[in-house]
C-alpha cells in the first residue's frame, strides 16, 4: 500500500462565526493523507466536523489554518473551478436542477468545456448505464419526475461526467429508505468506473462506512479520533466511545467480512 | 375634493381641430392650450376656432394643461403657442409683482409690458371679461336689501352669515384685506368647502359667500355678485398670450385675434360657463355657437362634424380606426416603457443580489418613486428642461413606475433559487457568471415575467394620464369626455384600455407559463 497521495490534509483548522458571534471551531487541527485510488469514509456524529472537511476539499470552505494538498499542491494556489471540474461532488439531496432534463444536468459539465454535441449525448447515454438507468426513457426526464434513488444515481453520473480523478460525496445515500439505499449502495460498490478513483465520502452511517470505505476517518468534535481501516476499527478501537459505536454496528457484529 | 378631481380630468384632454395632422410642418402648426377649468377651455376654444377660420394655420387645442405655471412655461419653451390668462394672475404669480394692484388698465399695461420685455410673450388685445373674486348673495335677498355693491353690504353684514372658501378666508388678499379695506364685520364668518358654500347660500344657512364674477353656478342658484365698488379685488382681466416669435412669423395672427376683442363680457361668459358645467353640453359647441352669434365665425363656423349624443355602439364603430390608432400609442408608450424598465431593472436586480444594502436603497427609491401620484410625477417632468410636453416625459414616468414590480421581482426571484442549488453548481465548478446563467436566470424567470406583468398592466392603467401632457393614447378620449360631459367619449377610452390592459394580463401570462422551468 505504498500508493502516491491523492489528497493531503495538514493541521487543517476551521473557525466559524456563530449566530451570536462567537467562534465556532468546526475543526482544530486535522492532518489527514488520502491514496490516490482509497475510498475514505469521514465517519462521526452530526456536527462533528464532516461536511467541513469535504468542502475545504473543494474550497467551498477555505481553511482558518493549516493547509490542503491535492495532488500535491496546495489546493489554495489552484484555480477552484479547475479544483472543482477535477472532483466529481455528490450531495445528499442530489442537487440536481430543477429546470434540466437528466440528459442537461449529466451533459452540463461538459457542455461548459465545450465539448461537441454528438460527443456530450454520447457520454449521458454511457454515464446512465453506468448508474443502471434506461437512457432512452430516463434522458429526456426533469429531476421532478424521478424517484429519490433514481435521483441520487443521475447525481453520481453528473459527477462522473468529466471522468475526474476524486469524487466527493457528501451523505449520498442518506436521504433515502433502507431498501433504495442498500440497493444503491450494492450499486456503487459494484461500479467499474469507481475502481481507481479517490472517494471521500461522509456519513454518519457505520454500515454505510464499513461497506464502502477503504480506511474511515472518525471524526469528533472536530478531531480526528481514528483514522483506520474497518477491520482495525473493530480490533482496536481508539476508546471506548467508539468501541461501543462500533459495537452497534451490523456488519461488525455479523463478522468482518466487509 | 369634486373640483380637485375636476381639475385633474379636466387637465388630461386633448382637443384636436380637423385638418391638424402631427405631420405638418412645425411652423405652420399653432397650438393653443387652456388650463384646468371650465372657462380656460371656452376662451381657448374661441381662440382655436377663431384662428383657424381666419388664418392658413394648422390649430391644435390642448385642454386644460394644468394650472398657470404649466401653461405659461410650456408657451415660453415653445411647446404650446398661445393660452388665455388673467391680468391678476400675470401679476401676482408669474411676475410676482408684491404691490397690489386695482387699476385694470394700469395691471394690463404692467403685464403686457413686463412680458414683451422679459418673456417675447404678447398679451392681445382682452376678450372683455374678468373673472376675479367677488362676493356673491341670494338675488332676492340683495333686492331686499338694497345691495348691490360690496359697499351697500357694510350697513347689513353684522346681521349676515358669511361662508368663505378655505383659500379664500386664510388668504391676506382675500378675507382679511377685504375686511379691513371696507370695514365689513358679519354675524359670523366660517370657512367652507367652495362647492358645499352654494349649497349653504341656496339653503339660506348663509347669506354671504365668495365666488368667481363668472362663476357658471351663480345663474343656477340665482345668485348677485356685488360690485368692488371701492377697488380691493386686482383685476382679473382675461386676454390671449401668444408667443412673439410666433406673432412676428404670422402677423396675421394679430386681426384674425382682434375679432376676439372685448366680445365678452362678465354676464356674457357666466353664462356660456353656465352652459358647459350646470347643462353639460359641449365646450367646442358653446365657443362656436357664440363665435357664429358674434360673427366671428361664418354660420357654418369651421366645418366640423357635429358631435350628437348617439347610441354608444354606433359610436364606438364610427371611431374604430381612430380607437385603433389610439390603441397603437397606447401601447407603444406603455410598452416602450415597460422594456426599458426591465432593460435597466433586470441587470440592476442581477447586480444588487447578496448585497443586502445596495438592495435595500434600490428597492426603497423605486418604492418612493411608486407612491408619488401620476399626475405630479407628470408635472414633475415636464417641468424639466428637455422633457417638456412630450411622449418622452410619459414613457419616462411610466418607465419610473415599471420599475419598482421588475426590479422587485428579479431580486426576489434571484434570492428565491434554493441555495443548495446553488452550493451544488459551485461545488461542480461553474462560475458565478455560469450559475447565474445556467441556474439562477432560468429559476427565477417566471417570477420577474411576473413582475413585467404586473408592470405593464399598471403601465397601460396609467398611461391614459399620458394624455394629460399631450401624448397621446387612450387617455385622450377619457379625459376629454370627462371634460366635456360626453360619457360615450369616456368609453371610447376606457373600454379599449380596460380590454388592453386585460389582454395584455392574459398574454403575458401565457408567456409566463412557457417561460417557466419545466419539471
Ligand atoms: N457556515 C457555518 N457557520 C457557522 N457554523 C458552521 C458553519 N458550517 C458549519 N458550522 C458548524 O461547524 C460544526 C461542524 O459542521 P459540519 O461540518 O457541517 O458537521 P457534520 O459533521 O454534521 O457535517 C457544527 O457545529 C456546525 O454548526
Ligand atoms: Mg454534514
Amino acid at each position: 500500500m505504498n500508493a502516491p497521495t491523492a489528497i493531503r490534509l495538514e493541521s487543517v483548522g476551521r473557525t466559524f462565526v456563530g449566530a451570536h458571534g462567537q467562534p465556532v471551531t468546526a475543526l482544530a487541527g486535522l492532518d489527514l493523507e488520502i491514496a490516490v485510488g482509497q475510498t475514505v469514509a469521514l465517519l462521526g456524529p452530526s456536527g462533528c466536523g464532516k461536511t467541513t472537511t469535504l468542502r475545504l476539499i473543494n474550497r467551498l470552505i477555505e481553511p482558518t489554518s493549516g493547509r490542503v494538498l491535492v495532488g500535491g499542491r496546495d489546493a489554495a494556489s489552484i484555480d477552484p473551478i479547475e479544483l472543482r471540474r477535477g472532483m466529481g461532488y455528490v450531495i445528499q439531496s442530489g442537487g440536481l436542477f430543477p429546470h434540466m432534463d437528466v440528459s442537461a444536468n449529466i451533459g452540463l459539465l461538459c457542455e461548459l468545456e465545450g465539448h461537441e454535441r454528438a460527443r456530450i449525448d454520447a457520454r449521458v447515454d454511457e454515464l446512465l448505464e453506468l448508474v443502471r438507468l434506461d437512457p432512452a426513457s430516463y434522458r429526456h426526464r426533469y429531476p421532478g419526475e424521478l424517484s429519490g434513488g433514481q435521483r441520487q444515481r443521475v447525481g453520481v453520473a453528473r459527477a462522473l461526467a468529466l471522468d475526474p480523478p476524486v469524487l466527493l460525496m457528501d451523505e449520498p445515500f442518506g436521504a433515502l429508505d433502507p431498501i433504495t439505499r442498500g440497493e444503491l449502495q450494492r450499486d456503487f460498490k459494484a461500479l467499474e468506473a469507481l475502481v481507481d478513483k479517490t472517494i471521500v465520502l461522509v456519513t454518519h452511517d457505520l454500515d454505510e462506512a464499513f461497506l464502502l470505505a477503504d480506511r474511515i476517518a472518525v471524526l469528533r468534535r472536530g478531531e480526528l479520533l481514528q483514522f483506520a481501516t474497518p477491520q482495525e476499527l473493530i480490533d482496536r478501537p481508539a476508546d471506548p466511545w467508539l468501541a461501543r459505536f462500533v459495537a452497534g454496528s451490523r456488519i461488525a457484529a455479523g463478522g468482518s467480512d466487509a | 375634493m369634486r373640483e380637485l378631481l375636476a381639475a385633474a380630468f379636466a387637465a388630461l384632454s386633448v382637443v384636436a381641430l380637423p385638418g391638424q395632422s402631427s405631420s405638418a410642418p412645425a411652423a405652420q402648426r399653432f397650438v393653443v392650450a387652456s388650463k384646468n377649468f371650465t372657462e380656460s377651455a371656452i376662451l381657448a376654444e374661441m381662440i382655436a376656432l377663431t384662428v383657424a377660420e381666419h388664418t392658413a394655420l394648422q390649430v391644435e387645442h390642448k385642454t386644460g394643461l394644468g394650472g398657470t405655471m404649466i401653461c405659461f412655461e410650456a408657451l415660453r419653451q415653445g411647446d404650446i403657442d398661445c393660452y388665455p390668462d388673467y391680468t391678476g394672475t400675470g401679476w401676482a404669480i408669474v411676475l410676482k409683482e408684491p404691490a397690489k394692484i386695482s387699476d385694470p388698465l394700469r395691471a394690463f399695461t404692467h403685464v403686457q409690458r413686463r412680458y414683451r420685455e422679459l418673456y417675447d410673450i404678447e398679451w392681445m388685445a382682452p376678450f372683455g371679461l374678468q373673472n376675479s373674486y367677488a362676493l356673491a348673495m341670494r338675488e332676492a335677498q340683495a333686492d331686499a336689501l338694497g345691495v348691490v355693491t360690496i359697499s351697500d353690504l357694510v350697513a347689513h353684514a353684522p346681521e349676515l352669515r358669511a361662508a368663505f372658501s378655505i383659500e379664500f378666508h386664510d388668504r391676506e388678499d382675500g378675507w382679511a384685506g377685504l375686511r379691513a379695506h371696507y370695514g365689513l364685520r358679519f354675524a359670523e364668518v366660517r370657512p367652507m368647502e367652495h362647492g358645499l358654500a352654494y349649497e349653504a347660500l341656496a339653503g339660506e344657512v348663509v347669506d354671504v359667500i365668495d365666488a368667481y364674477t363668472t362663476d357658471g353656478k351663480l345663474p343656477r342658484y340665482h345668485l348677485r355678485t356685488l360690485r368692488d365698488d371701492r377697488g380691493f379685488f386686482p383685476p382679473y382681466h382675461a386676454a390671449p398670450l401668444v408667443r412673439g416669435e410666433v406673432l412676428r412669423a404670422h402677423p396675421e395672427l394679430r386681426t384674425a385675434l382682434g375679432r376676439l376683442a372685448y366680445v365678452l363680457d362678465d354676464a356674457t361668459m357666466t353664462g356660456l360657463n353656465y352652459e358647459v358645467e350646470e347643462k353639460g353640453r359641449m365646450v367646442r359647441d358653446v365657443a362656436r355657437e357664440f363665435l357664429q352669434s358674434r360673427d366671428v365665425l361664418g354660420p357654418g363656423g369651421v366645418s366640423r362634424p357635429e358631435v350628437t349624443r348617439s347610441a354608444l355602439l354606433p359610436f364606438l364603430w364610427d371611431r374604430r380606426w381612430q380607437t385603433l390608432w389610439l390603441i397603437g400609442e397606447h401601447l407603444y408608450l406603455s410598452l416602450l416603457a415597460v422594456l426599458l424598465a426591465a432593460a435597466f431593472a433586470v441587470p440592476l436586480g442581477i447586480a444588487i443580489r447578496d448585497r443586502r444594502f445596495a438592495e435595500r436603497l434600490a428597492l426603497g427609491a423605486a418604492g418612493v418613486v411608486q407612491t408619488i401620484p401620476s399626475l405630479a410625477l407628470l408635472m414633475f417632468l415636464i417641468a424639466i428642461p428637455g422633457f417638456g410636453l412630450s411622449e418622452r416625459s410619459a414613457i419616462f414616468a411610466l418607465f419610473l413606475y415599471a420599475l419598482l414590480p421588475i426590479l422587485r421581482n428579479t431580486v426576489t426571484g434571484l434570492r428565491g433559487v434554493d441555495p443548495v442549488l446553488v452550493d451544488a453548481a459551485t461545488g461542480i465548478g461553474l462560475t458565478p457568471a455560469q450559475i447565474l446563467r445556467r441556474v439562477q436566470l432560468p429559476l427565477a424567470v417566471p417570477t420577474i415575467m411576473a413582475g413585467v406583468r404586473t408592470a405593464t398592466v399598471i403601465g397601460i392603467g396609467v398611461a391614459t394620464l399620458a394624455a394629460f401632457i399631450g401624448a397621446g393614447g387612450l387617455g385622450g378620449p377619457i379625459v376629454q369626455g370627462l371634460y366635456l360631459n360626453d360619457v360615450n367619449l369616456i368609453l371610447a377610452g376606457a373600454i379599449p384600455a380596460a380590454l388592453l390592459a386585460l389582454l395584455a394580463d392574459r398574454a403575458l401570462g401565457f408567456v409566463e407559463r412557457r417561460l417557466a422551468p419545466k419539471g
